[in-house]
């Protein structure tokens, strides 16, 4: 393990120069971008074997786990790919954006690593209180609704775990700012501005987070006597869809950075590329009302500005990278004389054999056609009616960070494993893998509306909890 | 699944749970093969000492003139804009449909 993050020859400086992208890595920043990498992959193992009970006991002619065990492998499954699959390897992308595409080294190493064990000890803390969940507990699901109580060590775990992100994410603000006092005039980077606003947006959400967990986790030791359950869900989505911002905005810029370095992309316009991406800083984070759009107590015109006016600064930005990102792959294989003939001949001759661009192709396509289209339609006020509390809620959702993040983050792994870990194998067997993900989770998550978590749970005979603050 | 006390039958879902249970099985099997090739490379990988070679860098191979990107063709772009943009409208179409056949007027 350690041969593997220590490896590569440095100068005396501490830096080499990448064989594929030319870029000037430091070994700090690189240790620490494997190091991330590579607990997130650990994050996907753990939430792929969840994935057996939860789907084998959806499909009720199997049925393989219980009632109370499926909603322990379930809370699993979330918390290990909605969250530390995703968020260890979007500290990573920060790593590469920030001091990685700008040849400097990982400022305040020693911040990177406390961030990195407090994340780590918070997952395995996470995982551990929702395997030994015992009644009158609950297994919290990805939203550990107040007033469902959920274990206290779950609670500690998900405010450390923000902290320890927050931790994570200095080095990365400090690598801008020590570039802007050295070179006041130079522009960012595309790539290094689309992280600075992801970075932005995750802790926009992660003050949200502490907001939530901390006065949830005194409630639940007793030292807060009652807790709203509006309350809570109106600062929960703060970061349970905050969270999805990140990898939203994390994947824009792995797009833009993958799509250049292994398809021969231009950035067609910076200028627009990096309006949307301005857009997404201020419109975005008001996206998260779309889960409040069922709820009583909330005013019709608080819905509607935020789901509906505002959103749609958001959803415009959205549109303007699903123009950019396949306009400068054209134009930039065009430009490089590969694929001219016809109006697809740049598509068709793309390195679709290297998994690192199909990953990445397939994921802009598949994302925007099924985890986009959806995640816009649902979010509209009158149609979320017929689209609330249903499996096409999931089936929304494993569009955008099934089909969209995960696959575009396997292609990272892909091209890290070359060029970073310096190891060969990926080529052969990846593609075949990737297209088969895409295959199946664009069947398997369509839009069927049968009722999910909440009328499920309401059955099980074990649901004796008050629902005395929902506010109704 | 049944819902004591409701008239709640989902025996229309069944195709539909029977597609999602193979598609989630064949999920598994290419997570499983994502992992096994990433972690099998980490470990028994052959060790790359120029990994362009591998990975052929794209960046700066074949430029032969000196023509701003903006003024190379993006028509094969804007044609896959319009299917995207004719799928989104039909489906939020056909979503308003479902809707107004939820209450009968009148």
């Amino acid at each position: 393990m350690a041969g593997l993050l220590l490896s590569g020859t440095y100068d005396t400086a501490g830096f080499r120069t990448c064989p594929v992208t030319g870029l000037r890595l430091h070994q700090s920043v690189e240790r620490y971008v494997k190091l991330f990498a590579l607990t997130a992959v650990v994050a996907l193992l753990v939430g792929g074997i969840s994935a057996i009970f939860v789907a084998l006991t959806r499909w009720e002619v199997i049925g393989l786990a219980t009632l109370p065990a499926f909603y322990k492998w379930l809370s699993i499954h979330a918390w290990n790919l909605l969250i530390f699959w995703m968020v260890f390897m979007e500290v990573a992308i920060l790593y590469i954006g920030g001091p990685l595409v700008l040849g400097r080294p990982l400022p305040l190493p020693k911040l990177a690593g406390i961030g990195y064990a407090m994340m780590l000890g918070a997952a395995l803390l996470i995982n551990h209180a929702i395997a030994t969940t015992e009644a009158p507990d609950n297994a919290p699901l990805l939203t550990s609704y107040v007033p469902l109580p959920s274990p206290p060590l779950f609670y500690l775990g998900a405010v450390l775990f923000i902290v320890g992100v927050i931790i994570a994410v200095l080095p990365f603000f400090v690598t801008i700012w020590q570039e802007k006092q050295e070179f006041p005039n130079r522009t960012l980077p595309l790539v290094t501005f689309g992280a600075f606003i992801t970075a932005i947006i995750a802790l926009e959400a992660l003050l949200g987070g502490l907001i939530t967990y901390v006065p949830t986790l005194l409630w639940r030791i007793g030292l807060i006597e009652h807790l709203d359950a509006a309350w809570y869900r109106q600062m929960y989505w703060i970061i349970g869809h905050g969270s999805q911002q990140i990898n939203l905005a994390a994947m824009i810029t792995v797009w833009y950075f993958l799509t250049h370095v292994v398809g021969g992309a231009e950035v067609v316009s910076e200028r627009l590329s990096r309006v949307a991406f301005v857009q997404y800083l201020f419109f975005i984070n008001m996206g998260a009302a779309h889960h409040l759009l069922a709820d009583p107590g909330i005013h019709t015109s608080w819905k509607h500005w935020n789901t509906s006016y505002a959103v749609y600064g958001a959803v415009l930005a959205s549109m303007i990278h699903a123009f950019a990102i396949p306009a400068g792959l054209e134009a930039g294989r065009r430009k490089r004389g590969f694929g001219r003939q016809g109006l697809f001949g740049w598509l068709w001759s793309a390195p679709w054999g290297n998994p690192v661009f199909s990953a990445t192709a397939l994921g802009i396509i598949l994302f925007g056609f099924i985890g986009g289209i959806s995640g816009v339609v649902m979010g509209q006020t009158q149609i979320n009616l017929t689209w609330h509390n249903t499996l096409a809620v999931p089936g929304h959702f494993h569009g955008t960070v099934v089909l969209g993040t995960t696959l575009t983050f396997m292609g990272l792994v892909y091209f890290a494993l070359p060029v970073l870990f310096t190891g060969s194998g990926a080529q052969t067997l990846g593609t075949p893998s990737t297209l088969l993900l895409c295959g199946d989770h664009g069947a398997g998550h369509n839009h069927d509306a049968l009722p999910r978590l909440t009328l499920w749970r309401a059955a099980a005979p074990s649901f004796g909890n008050e629902f005395s603050g929902y506010g109704f | 699944m049944s819902f004591p006390g409701t008239d709640f039958s989902f025996a229309t879902a069944a195709p539909l749970f029977a597609i999602f249970g193979v598609a989630a099985i064949l999920a598994l099997i290419a997570g499983a093969s994502f992992l096994l090739v990433a972690v099998g490379t980490l470990l028994l990988g052959k060790r790359v000492d120029n990994p362009a070679l591998v990975m052929p860098p794209l960046i700066s191979g074949g430029v032969d003139d000196d023509k701003p990107i903006h003024e190379y063709s993006m028509q094969g772009t804007f044609t896959l804009t319009l299917v995207f943009l004719a799928t989104f409208v039909a489906i939020y179409l056909i979503n308003w449909y479902l809707l107004g056949r939820l209450w009968a007027i009148g």
